[in-house]
């Protein structure tokens, strides 16, 4: 019992990078798509078209964000720093202009 | 990576005397590395949940949607899972002056992301968020 204790396995690639590189791919799938774009960094919000991926950044054609003065120019944002997202589908709701006050 | 250990490997790559060396340093424990069979459970699970109703909680303090700050605590029926994430549909975002705000689309969390869940959670039920 105590020999298994001291045993240490190690997983290439790991459950973090797995999770890490399958996420790129879903914007890779999701080039030429609208995207909808949440990060805790300012300016918090990124509305656009995917136009391509970077490394580990996706570049938006931002059309809307929280500040008027950031919009209407590409955006190289890294996938992970990204909190949450949706990428538009066909047959889902699609991203509304959320220029008003909730 | 930290800035020491950075430059622990640029001496190695510099000296590689000092890198054989390394080579016979010996591990206290033992140590397997797998690099087969790589099993992905937390993907697994979380696709057994789909269609389930799961309480989730991300990363970071506070998101910010058009000048209204949030904890990100999202409520919702899971319909896609895939290796990178989790996508809910409909899903509520629990807001403090709008706790039952549900959100006009899909979202999908980066596993990487998932602070915690709950499965099986109503979104209904009413949670302080303070």
């Amino acid at each position: 019992m105590k020999e298994n204790n001291l045993l240490t396995e190690i997983n290439i690639p790991s459950n973090n990078d797995i999770h890490d590189e399958a996420l790129i791919n879903e914007f890779v799938n999701g080039v030429g798509k609208n995207v909808f774009i949440l990060t805790p960094s300012y300016p918090f919000v990124f509305i656009g078209r995917i136009i391509d991926v970077v490394g580990d950044h996706v570049v938006v054609d931002v059309k809307v964000t929280t500040i008027g003065e950031l919009e209407n120019r590409n955006w190289s944002i890294h996938i992970h720093q990204i909190e949450v997202f949706y990428i538009e589908e066909k047959g889902m709701p699609k991203i509304p202009e959320l220029k008003v006050d909730i | 990576m930290s800035y020491e250990k950075e430059k622990d490997i640029k001496q190695q790559q510099d000296l590689p005397e000092k890198r054989k060396e390394d080579e016979d340093r010996e591990f206290e424990g033992m140590l397997r590395i797998n690099i087969a069979n790589i099993e992905d459970e937390l993907f697994e699970e979380l696709q057994g949940l789909e269609g389930d109703s799961v309480l989730f909680v991300t990363q970071s303090d506070q998101l910010n949607l058009f000048g209204q700050t949030f904890r990100p605590i999202f409520c919702g029926t899971i319909i896609r899972v895939t290796q990178g994430d989790v996508t809910l549909f409909p899903v509520n975002i629990k807001m403090i002056n709008a706790p039952f705000f549900q959100f006009p689309t899909p979202l999908s969390i980066p596993l990487e992301k998932i602070a915690h869940f709950t499965p099986n959670f109503d979104c209904n039920e009413r949670i302080p968020l303070t």
